[in-house]
This record gives C-alpha cells, sequence and structure tokens, in this order.
C-alpha cells in the first residue's frame, strides 16, 4: 500500500476506533447504573401531554418520584393516575402550573420541596408553538411564546438551581428543538424561543462545570404530539424520521443518564445542523426537505386566520 | 521514495489554489464596495442604542456616508450630542427620538416618528442592547426578564412595526446586532447568552421567512469591543489572544456587511470557529473557553454590575 492510503487508512481508523471507544463508554456508564432513576424525584413542566406525558410514564416505570406541573388539570390527573398504576409504589405530585406566571413557578417549586426536600432532575419541557407571517404576527402570541418556552425555563432553572448547588448535585434539561438549531420560516418567535434555550444550556453548562450540576439540551426532531398534530401524515412522507413520544422519552433518559450535553432525535438532520452553523445561509431551502409543506402551511396560517376572521 | 513528495505536492498546490481563491475573493468583494461609493447617501438608517458604544460609531461611519439617520437610546443629552457630530460630518437629516426599547408604546412612537418625518426607513439596525453579568443561581429574576425585553423582545417588536413598511415598498434591510455570546454561549451571562442566542434565532427564521421579498436580513456577531459593555474584563481579555476591536471596525465591517448583503459576519476569526464547534461537538467546544479565554475572564464578566 502506498504512504497516503496508508495514512488515509489510518485516519479513518483513529475516528472509528474513537467513536467506538466513546460508545463503550457509554455503554458502560449506562450499564453501572441500571437503577440511575430510582427514587430520584424529577420535575417535568408540560407533563399533561406529548412529550412531557411520555417522559413522565417512562420516568415512573423506573421508579422515580415525579412532581407533574401543567394548566390542564384533568389532563395532569389521568397522566398521573397512569404513573401510579404503572409504579404504584411512586410517588406523584400534581400542581397546576401555568409557567409564563412567575408566582406560580415560585409556587410549583415549593410545592415539591414541601412534599419531596430536593429537585434531582428539573425537566423543562412545557412548550407551544405559534406561528404565522412575521409582520402579522400577533403580539400577545408573541410575547407568550418567549414567556412560555423560554423565560419560563430560564425562571424556574433559576429557582432550583440554589437548591441543587447546596446538595451539589442535580441536572437540568432543557427540551430545545432541531429549530433551536436551524430556524424555520412563519414561526419566527418559536424559533427564537429555541435558539434561546439552547444558549441558556451551553452557558449554564460552562458555568456550572465541576458544581455537580449536569446540564442536557433536547432537541427532538419531530414527534407525534399535539402540537404538530394537524401535519403528522405530512412528516410520514418526509426522508427525516417522526417520533412517537415514547421513542423520544427513551432517548431522553438514556441521555440524561450519560449526562449528555445535547441530544439530537433525529440525527438524519444533523448535517443540516452542522453546515447550516458554519455557512449560515447556505441552506436555507433546506427546511423544504426535511419539513413538510403541510407543517409550513400550517404554520403561515395561523396567525394570519384570526386576523381575517376580524379577531 | 517518490510517494511521500507526491502527497507533498499536492498539499502544497492545494494549499496554494486555496490562498489564491481567498485573494481574488477579498479583491472581488474590494471591487464590489468600491463600485459603489454612495451606497448609504440618502438611505434612511434607524439605530437603536446610538447614544454611544456601537451605536454611536455607526451613526458616525454612516453619517460621513450621507446617510439620513434616526437615533433611539434612553439618554436624550447623549443623543442630541451625537447627532450634532453626525451633522457636522455630513448627515443631511438626523432625527433623534428618545426611546427605551423595553416599552411597546416608545417602540410605536418611534415607527410613528420616522415615518412621519422620513416617509420610510432603509435600513434598521437592532443593536441596542446591555450585559448583566452574575451566575444564573444569583441574579433575580427580574434581571433575567429584562435582559430578554430589552436585548431580544425590543428588537424583535420594532422589526415588526417596520416590516409592513418594508414589505410595501419591496425593499429594507434589518440588521441585527447580537453577539459571539449568540454563538458560543458564556458562562456567568447566560441570560445575555439566552437573548443573543435568541437574536441569532430571530436572524435565522426572518431571513428564510422574507426571502424573495426585496428585504435583507444581516447578522452582526461583534466579539470584545472596546465599550462600556466591557468595561469590567478589558484587563483580563487583553491578556488573552482574542482580539479587542475599536467601535470603529466593528462600524466599518458592519457597514460592508450591509452593502455587500452578507448573511452573518463574526469579528474574530477565533470566536467564530469556537462557535462552529459549540453546535458540531458541544463538549470538545467546552473546551475553547478554557484555552481562549484567560483564567478569570468569567469571575470577571460575573462581578459586572454588582
Ligand atoms: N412535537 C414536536 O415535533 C417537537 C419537536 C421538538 C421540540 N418539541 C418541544 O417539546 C416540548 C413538548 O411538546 P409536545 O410536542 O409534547 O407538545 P404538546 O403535546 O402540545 O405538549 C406541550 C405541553 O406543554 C404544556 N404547556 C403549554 N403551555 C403551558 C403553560 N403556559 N404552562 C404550563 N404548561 C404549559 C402543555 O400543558 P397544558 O396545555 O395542560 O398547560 C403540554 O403538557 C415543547 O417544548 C416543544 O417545543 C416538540
Ligand atoms: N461591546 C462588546 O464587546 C459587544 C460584543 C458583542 C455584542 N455587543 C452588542 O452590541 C450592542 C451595542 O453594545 P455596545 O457595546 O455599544 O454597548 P454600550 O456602549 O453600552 O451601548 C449600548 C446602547 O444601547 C442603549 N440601550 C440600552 N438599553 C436600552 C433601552 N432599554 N432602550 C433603548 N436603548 C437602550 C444604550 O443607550 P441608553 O443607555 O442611552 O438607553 C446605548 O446606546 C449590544 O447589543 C451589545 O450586546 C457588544
Amino acid at each position: 500500500m502506498t504512504r497516503p492510503r496508508l495514512s488515509a487508512v489510518a485516519v479513518v481508523g483513529a475516528v472509528v476506533g474513537f467513536a467506538g471507544l466513546m460508545h463503550v463508554v457509554r455503554r458502560r456508564k449506562l450499564a453501572r447504573h441500571p437503577d440511575f432513576f430510582r427514587a430520584k424525584v424529577v420535575l417535568i413542566t408540560g407533563a399533561s401531554s406529548g412529550i412531557g406525558r411520555a417522559l413522565a410514564i417512562a420516568l415512573a416505570e423506573r421508579g422515580a418520584y415525579l412532581v407533574l406541573a401543567a394548566r390542564r388539570m384533568e389532563r395532569l390527573t389521568r397522566v398521573a393516575d397512569e404513573c401510579r398504576f404503572i409504579s404504584p409504589d411512586s410517588e406523584v405530585l400534581v400542581v397546576q402550573t401555568d409557567v409564563s406566571e412567575q408566582a406560580q413557578l415560585e409556587a410549583l417549586v415549593g410545592q415539591a420541596l414541601d412534599r419531596f426536600g430536593h429537585i434531582d432532575i428539573l425537566i423543562n419541557n412545557a412548550g407551544i408553538m405559534t406561528g404565522g407571517h412575521y409582520e402579522a404576527y400577533n403580539i400577545a402570541a408573541l410575547r407568550e411564546q418567549i414567556e412560555v418556552n423560554l423565560l419560563a425555563a430560564m425562571i424556574l432553572t433559576r429557582l432550583v438551581l440554589p437548591h441543587m448547588l447546596r446538595r451539589r448535585a442535580g441536572h437540568i434539561v432543557n427540551v430545545s428543538s432541531v429549530q433551536g438549531r436551524y430556524a424555520l420560516p412563519f414561526s419566527v418567535p418559536y424559533g427564537v424561543s429555541k435558539y434561546g434555550l439552547i444558549g441558556l444550556g451551553d452557558g449554564l453548562r460552562r458555568e456550572l462545570k465541576g458544581s455537580g450540576v449536569t446540564v442536557t439540551t433536547l432537541c427532538p426532531g419531530a414527534t407525534a404530539s399535539e402540537m404538530v398534530a394537524p401535519a403528522v401524515e405530512g412528516f410520514r412522507r418526509m426522508p427525516a424520521q417522526l417520533f412517537e413520544p415514547a421513542e423520544i422519552a427513551e432517548m431522553s433518559l438514556k441521555a440524561i443518564r450519560q449526562g449528555r450535553a445535547e441530544l439530537y432525535g433525529d440525527w438524519m438532520l444533523l448535517p443540516v445542523v452542522w453546515i447550516s452553523a458554519i455557512f449560515p445561509g447556505a441552506l436555507d431551502w433546506a427546511y423544504k426537505l426535511s419539513w413538510p409543506d403541510e407543517f409550513v402551511e400550517m404554520q403561515r396560517k395561523r396567525s394570519v386566520m384570526p386576523e381575517e376572521e376580524g379577531v | 521514495m517518490p510517494q511521500p513528495r507526491r502527497g507533498l505536492n499536492l498539499l502544497l498546490s492545494a494549499t496554494g489554489a486555496a490562498f489564491g481563491a481567498w485573494i481574488a475573493s477579498r479583491l472581488i468583494r474590494q471591487r464590489r464596495l468600491d463600485s459603489d461609493p454612495l451606497y448609504f447617501a440618502d438611505k434612511v438608517v434607524l439605530i437603536t442604542g446610538a447614544s454611544k458604544g456601537i451605536g454611536e460609531a455607526l451613526a458616525y461611519a454612516l453619517a460621513a456616508r450621507g446617510a439620513c439617520l434616526v437615533l433611539a437610546a434612553r439618554s436624550e443629552d447623549k443623543l442630541q450630542a451625537v447627532a450634532a457630530e453626525c451633522r457636522s460630518r455630513g448627515a443631511p437629516d438626523v432625527l433623534v427620538v428618545p426611546t427605551d426599547i423595553s416599552e411597546e408604546p416608545a417602540l410605536q412612537n418611534l415607527t410613528h416618528r420616522a415615518l412621519e418625518h422620513f416617509a420610510h426607513v432603509d435600513i434598521l439596525i437592532n443593536n441596542a442592547g446591555y450585559q448583566r453579568g452574575g451566575a444564573l443561581d444569583q441574579v433575580g429574576s427580574e434581571a433575567v426578564y429584562q435582559q430578554i425585553t430589552v436585548n431580544l423582545i425590543g428588537g424583535m417588536l420594532l422589526t415588526q412595526l417596520l416590516l409592513p413598511d418594508m414589505l410595501a415598498r419591496g425593499s429594507g434591510h434589518i440588521v441585527n446586532i447580537s453577539s459571539i455570546i449568540g454563538r458560543y454561549a458564556f458562562p456567568y451571562a447566560t441570560s445575555y447568552g439566552a437573548s443573543k442566542f435568541g437574536m441569532v434565532g430571530f436572524n435565522e427564521s426572518l431571513r428564510r421567512e422574507l426571502y424573495g421579498t426585496g428585504i435583507n436580513v444581516t447578522l452582526i456577531n461583534p466579539t470584545f469591543t472596546e465599550t462600556d459593555i466591557m468595561s469590567d474584563i478589558k484587563e483580563v481579555v487583553r491578556k488573552s489572544i482574542l482580539r479587542i476591536d475599536s467601535v470603529e471596525t466593528v462600524a466599518q465591517r458592519t457597514l460592508e456587511a450591509i452593502q455587500l448583503n452578507e448573511v452573518e459576519i463574526t469579528l474574530d476569526p477565533i470566536m467564530q470557529v469556537s462557535g462552529w464547534l459549540s453546535a458540531i461537538a458541544p463538549r470538545l467546544s467546552d473546551l475553547a473557553f478554557r484555552v481562549l479565554t484567560p483564567p478569570g475572564v468569567a469571575e470577571a464578566a460575573a462581578g459586572q454590575h454588582e
């Protein structure tokens, strides 16, 4: 073999070897703590449906103690009942919370601490998705989008963090999105909120290095929840994957156990994320390949419609 | 042994070609800039945060190129002084509108006054912003809220107010001054980081949405710039390999980016690479902060305004 070819083989070998080593290390980390979540106190916002509900159920299966928060109380109690049914000895606290209200966030943390004494894992999952032409965007929707998705996570983290730091243990999980790295048109404020969450996670991870508190940012791909319900069929047609909330929950728990910095549900979108980070303008059309027209249209029409109806 | 020499030749010629291409692209860029020296003449440019720092320098650079200016910030006396300087440097018309961009009515007033006076706005520069450092567990909730309201929501709302008019005319340029921290978040500045990441997202999604409407969108990521914002960390940064830009440099590069309709520029290439890493290999990128910034920079930033 010639020398350039040899060195190419060596480079490829080194990369594959490194990836393999990382894989083995991760597997061993997972194997070492089969009961990682048992009796851990996990606070989940937006637990009444979709990914939040799936996380609650997956955690109940592993014997975690749960604090579930969302606005719709009947839904929330139903999820709590499911959790108790799955795991009769796991404790579940339900707290009706509108995360856009700071006082309610304080009450939520207060109740969780009263009941369990501490919080091991905080999952900032509550989210809404608004849409529309930016120039016609409803200003209240714009503000709510930032308040619910971004500010609530920042404030809640800020409230929980001192307790975690005191115990030198804890895990903060933010549910961002692939749209937090590759923003789509016709939902500008949603993209803003999800980019913000990535920034929050990045800064916090660097800030909390060595403090015992870990930070994970989750970027699920398209997930069949209420949020994207009208466009689900469209997603099934696309080359990118459509996940069930339970699949995302499994992946997320694994990432939390491994203490990963970031998790992308859909690895097929990673090249899009990477290329557009380096060449920001290069893939401005790529969204048409990974997100169905139905979805973009659904978003586009959103804030236009109320205006046409004169609301 | 002919093999290694062939490899070396290949490497050398590839490097040569890349260097040649780079030189050529710089020349073309300069030609494009020179071909339209009057690009900014009589354009109406609205700058927020024009009372000092980068905003002030932008105002002077634009004034020297004959642009009409709308200057907004909270300090009216400072704005008036900047306006006088702009007029003496060649701005045909300067309008001062004292504005607190965290207040919606103030933004409406700013839009109204600008459109009333100039009939349209060609270029909007969302520049106003401040940084409040501190560990997240120690800053108050109110401070977190305020950081997002001023740095992020202010520019979003102002853009929304000016957009209909730009769309009706089928032309306009929205320029967002974010920060490298919007691509690579620093510790002890998490709410500032979230606000700047948000601004990057704003820029990205707006650009994709406005494609084909005639409205351009440009993102500027200054790195360390000689202004009040970094007064506390300046001494520490000076000891690192990172550069500190003058406001004039940032203004100059911003105007070039606008004229060439560049999508995004980052001032310090070293930090820019850290930003790429942050998106591709987050854990590895954490090292960049430790290697590039001198010890104590985060702590100095944390001490800010305390
Ligand atoms: N589905 C996707 O394709 C996808 C992809 C990437 C990221 N995500 C993110 O994943 C997270 C979960 O979304 P999902 O897909 O599971 O959607 P979902 O089924 O609509 O769930 C959203 C959850 O957030 C809660 N919520 C909304 N506003 C709230 C408020 N003001 N206060 C408290 N809770 C609130 C909702 O509960 P109540 O209405 O009962 O309050 C609900 O439990 C979101 O952050 C979303 O952005 C989703
Ligand atoms: N300096 C750096 O190293 C650096 C690096 C990256 C990015 N940046 C960004 O560049 C932009 C300009 O910063 P700078 O360095 O020039 O800082 P600066 O010298 O402190 O100037 C900030 C400007 O924003 C205005 N401002 C602040 N709060 C405002 C409010 N609520 N309403 C209206 N105006 C407000 C200030 O005017 P009033 O006080 O009169 O209102 C001032 O004109 C900021 O967005 C900053 O984040 C700076």
